[in-house]
């Protein structure tokens, strides 16, 4: 029998075939593919005596005709039923949140503008990543974000539609954490996200986190502008550690601002802000094990706290005839990640109601050790540290005014030309 | 074959001749070619065999306006319950002569039978959508 993170390891490896029995346009969240990166599938949680697990489960690659892992709905509730071993799993499986179905005032579905991942709200607030223009595109090989904004969602996002989304998904939702993603934006995707999280921590109240592809060195400071806008957390997806792959597989990313701004920018930002509040995000099962195990180093090493997708060969991308990663070696991962953040004293679970249904939660790999002393201690900490860490993520969850100015973009570039 | 009248009938004449030239060259292939009429235009697939089922990618030939055909790659989603479409790319066919549209249709229509593998992607066929897709 597994344990809850060995069976989601599994589930995101192999995926999970849907059996007649499930009802999921009444039960679940519709499987929404509006944003970046590796998520095309079903959300589900693992419950478990630690914690629930969520998860976004593949449902749609060809590759899950092969899993050995089917839901079924059996009086009422869902199992996930494992053909091997002939073993039921109990799951969850979220409902649609009733504001999906909304319209903004100015008419806009709101499913359209953000969408949940987990328990927290995402936006991808613009055009599609630059990555995708051109005659010869130069997006990250993994990725289908560029050709699916205007198909399943709408492009651009106005301040004010997400702003109602955001305070629905609060309301209605008891969401925690806004999540803004903007792709490539040739150097101007923090100018882009300003106004919103500006608008998010004055209107709503929310934790806002950002990810979008770093600036340079000499453009550090608007990492501090966005710190003065009220940025609460700032993810870097280099995605390989392995300079050959990251070059390979994210040649826009290679092109444009290379590697080591992602570690410069993420050092930068960490320095600056709580241990774990930065994050680095890689993706396992593609590039050499050795290599992502060095890259937990160093984000451990960093202060940040690693997110690890597990590779997932999604339909419509570049990356779509590579094999799903092998079982045993996600778990080999994930353990270590949780030993590595451990070891750091990175701060694992303390943030209130922000679970991440696309990767292995560092926090979820605890799944993975035994429950010896140090354990145990460390768990006590941690309840200890989320305690007294509620008292700043209280205020922050009220909506009260930053002191950034969204135009000091504008104000250095007419400085620039002085 | 549905019949795609309706749909030829909004294209301007020299549209209407290449796509018609086009949907009746889908009789040549190698593997049966299902044409099927819908509001928003024509959609293709490799039709079912006696040893396998049909299959999954579908072009959705649509016009926005007499003067333009864009043919959509997409494979709609396993799960009964899902409207969900995943993108392949788009092409916009009312570019270039008539014999360079011709091409880049045939290229279409062999990455259709190529399974929408990667590594049989069409040069022309443009990974962003700039334009609504509609549904039926």
């Amino acid at each position: 029998m597994l344990n809850p993170a060995e069976l989601q390891i599994q589930l995101f490896c192999q995926g999970l075939r849907i059996a007649d029995s499930c009802d999921l346009m009444s039960d679940a969240r519709h499987v929404a593919r509006t944003r970046a990166g590796l998520g095309s599938g079903l959300e589900l949680v693992i419950p478990g005596d630690l914690k629930d697990l969520w998860l976004n489960v593949p449902v749609e690659e060809d590759f899950v005709d092969q899993t050995p892992y089917e839901l079924r709905k059996v009086e009422g509730s869902y199992v996930v039923y494992d053909h091997n071993e002939s073993q039921d799993y109990a799951v969850r499986v979220p409902a649609e949140p009733k504001w999906y179905d909304q319209e903004t005032a100015s008419g806009i579905p709101m499913a359209q503008v953000g969408v949940l991942q987990g328990t927290y709200l995402g936006i991808y607030v613009s055009n599609s990543c630059m990555y995708w223009y051109g005659n010869e595109p130069n997006n990250c090989k993994f990725c289908t974000t560029g050709s699916n904004v205007g198909v399943n969602e709408v492009a651009e996002k106005a301040i004010d539609d997400v702003v109602e989304v955001a305070l629905a998904a609060k309301e209605e939702s008891g969401v925690t954490f806004c999540h803004f993603n903007t792709g490539y934006q040739n150097g101007r995707g923090l100018e882009q996200l300003a106004p919103y999280v500006k608008a998010i921590k004055e209107r709503v109240g929310l934790l806002t986190g950002i990810q979008c592809v770093p600036v340079l060195e000499d453009q550090h400071w608007q990492y501090d502008a966005m710190l003065d806008m009220g940025a609460d957390h700032f993810s870097f997806c280099y995605e390989f550690h392995n300079p050959e792959y990251f070059a390979k597989y994210l040649p826009g990313k290679e092109a444009t601002v290379g590697q080591d701004a992602f570690f410069k920018s993420l050092e930068y930002c960490q320095g600056k802000m709580p241990k774990g509040a930065c994050s680095g995000e890689i993706i396992a099962g593609v590039e050499p094990i050795q290599d992502t195990l060095d890259a937990i180093d160093y984000i451990t090493q960093v202060g940040a706290f690693p997110t690890v997708c597990i590779f997932r060969p999604v339909i419509g991308s570049d990356m779509e005839d590579f094999p799903s990663p092998e079982y045993e070696e996600m778990n080999r991962v994930m353990e270590y990640m949780y030993r590595a953040c451990r070891k750091a004293g990175i701060p694992m679970g303390l943030a209130p109601n922000i679970e991440v249904s696309l990767i292995v939660n560092p926090d979820d790999a605890k799944y993975l050790v035994p429950r010896d002393l140090g354990f145990k201690l460390h768990q006590l900490k941690m309840k200890l540290l989320k305690k007294l860490a509620w008292l700043k993520f209280r205020k922050e969850l009220q909506p009260h005014s930053v002191p950034g100015d969204v135009q000091i973009w504008q104000n250095k570039r007419a400085a620039s030309h002085v | 074959m549905s019949d795609p009248q309706a749909f030829l009938n909004v294209l301007a004449p020299e549209l209407k001749e290449l796509v018609r030239k086009f949907l009746h060259s889908l009789g040549e292939c190698s593997e049966t070619v299902d044409v099927e009429t819908k509001k928003s235009g024509v959609e293709l697939r490799v039709g079912a065999t006696a040893n396998k089922p049909a299959g999954r990618p579908r072009i959705l030939l649509f016009s926005d306006g007499p003067k333009k055909v864009f043919a959509f790659f997409y494979k709609p989603s396993r799960l009964a319950f899902s409207k969900d479409r995943f993108s392949y790319g788009l092409m916009s066919l009312h570019r270039g002569n008539s014999e360079e549209v011709l091409e880049q249709l045939r290229q279409g229509l062999q990455f259709l039978l190529n399974d929408f593998k990667p590594s049989e992607r069409p040069k022309k066929l443009g990974r962003l959508i700039n334009v609504d897709i509609p549904r039926d």
